[in-house]
């Protein structure tokens, strides 16, 4: 379905249809599903992301843009867990030692997934409202990657 | 751009700030987690050992445990490998095939020691799956199969993974330099015992020369491609001098005819 729109320079000001705080919406809850039921293999959450956001990748600037933003969280934990998940395997065959650097990063990683669940959650019900939510860190490479456009 | 890079070190900065923080915790004496890795072993041996004889019957007979601990014993023992490390286990099976399980556990079919010729023969195979667990290969094998089997570990399916992995591990699929590097280790370990390492050699010409056409002999060669290459090295890297025999006549009988007729 195609709209007409004015140009959009500022997402803080902005003020987005109903149907587009649904979808930008929908993104970091697609982002909450999946890492529930991705957590043991990194891989789900990721693809499930990647899946939405190439959905939405015709969708307006407002959408892609929260689109892009919980994507690119999701390749970030991606990394961690995939590490974290590597290394089990490899304890768990008798080829690494159980050690506490181990279970440093083990416990790490816990925060940082907790932090970003919240943190998708938060922005959920944020961009449902009309709100634009800009993340530290991820806000700003979101608008490197994702330039204003007419949609 | 320059406020992206300050917010990226800071924020891997940050993540290696609580790492390291948390690494400094002492976890595994919290968790009394010290020897999990060795128990961890032990219960997964014990369960691929359990699930391999729900198939196939173990020859139970004391004095052909007794024959395979000999050779076992003197490959070990000369080349400083802790006997109690390595366990073998025959079992009564059409399927030309020996393999190595997690945990030091060599698994040996009743078929294959029926067309060893001699006892040397025997013992180049042992030799070959003792230079697989000596060189990590089957935790490395490990590592992929279980990787692989994760999934359906968490559909719920556990006997599924343990049957996929241990189809896996007995297909013997190692890759071709995992291959050159046990038989490079196995025959180390026979010269070093004083067993002749030659009729390992004649072991795989036997095996693609004489019955190549049978189905059992089919599936042995398809998971232990370059047979014939394999022959030329064990030959070039075996010292020809007089070896001793390994087994007295009348030991190498009496295993052959227990295995091959069980029960006799």
């Amino acid at each position: 379905m195609e709209y007409l729109q004015t140009p959009v320079n500022n997402l803080a000001s902005y003020n987005p249809r109903e149907d587009e705080r649904e979808k930008a919406s929908n993104g970091y809850l697609m982002s909450v599903i999946a890492v529930m039921a991705g957590l043991p293999l990194p891989i789900i959450n990721l693809l499930a992301s990647v899946l939405f956001f190439l959905l939405n990748r015709k969708a307006t600037y407002y959408v892609k843009w929260h689109c892009t933003q919980a994507l690119l969280s999701q390749v970030t934990i991606f990394f961690m867990n995939s590490v974290a998940f590597g290394w089990t395997v490899k304890i768990l065959t008798g080829n690494a030692p159980l050690t506490n650097t181990y279970l440093g990063y083990l416990f790490t990683i816990i925060i940082f997934n907790v932090t970003e669940i919240i943190l998708n959650i938060s922005a959920a019900i944020s961009v449902r409202k009309g709100h634009h939510k800009e993340w530290w860190f991820w806000g700003a490479l979101t608008n490197l990657l994702i330039k204003p456009g007419k949609r | 751009m320059k406020k992206l890079a300050i917010q990226f070190i800071v924020f891997a900065g940050s993540f290696f700030l609580i790492w390291m923080g948390l690494a400094q915790l002492p976890w595994t004496k919290w968790l009394h987690a010290q020897n999990f890795s060795a128990k961890r072993q032990k219960a997964m041996s014990d369960v691929f050992i359990k699930a391999y004889g729900l198939k196939n019957r173990s020859i139970s007979d004391e004095s052909v445990k007794k024959i395979v601990d000999t050779i076992k014993r003197r490959i070990c023992i000369s080349n400083k490998i802790d006997t109690a490390t390595i366990h073998i286990y025959i079992y009564q099976n059409p399927e030309i095939n020996a393999y190595s399980l997690p945990g030091g556990n060599i698994m040996v079919n009743t078929a294959l020691i029926a067309q060893c010729s001699n006892p040397e023969m025997l013992a180049g195979v042992i030799a070959h799956e003792i230079g697989h667990i000596e060189s990590g290969h089957i935790k490395k094998r490990m590592v992929k199969e279980i990787a692989l089997s994760v999934a359906m570990l968490f559909g719920g399916d556990n006997l599924g993974i343990i049957k996929t992995v241990l189809k896996e591990l007995s297909s013997g699929k190692f890759d071709r330099t995992q291959e050159t590097e046990a038989d490079t280790k196995a025959v180390q370990y026979l010269m070093t015992a004083g067993i002749n390492p030659l009729p390992m050699a004649d072991f795989f010409d036997k095996l693609q020369h004489s019955h190549g056409d049978t189905p059992e002999i089919l599936e042995w060669l398809s998971t232990h491609p370059n047979s014939k290459e394999r022959a030329i090295l064990i030959r070039k890297l075996s010292s020809r001098r007089p070896y001793p025999a390994l087994l007295s006549d009348s030991s190498w009988h009496y295993l052959r005819k227990a295995t091959t007729n069980p029960g006799f």
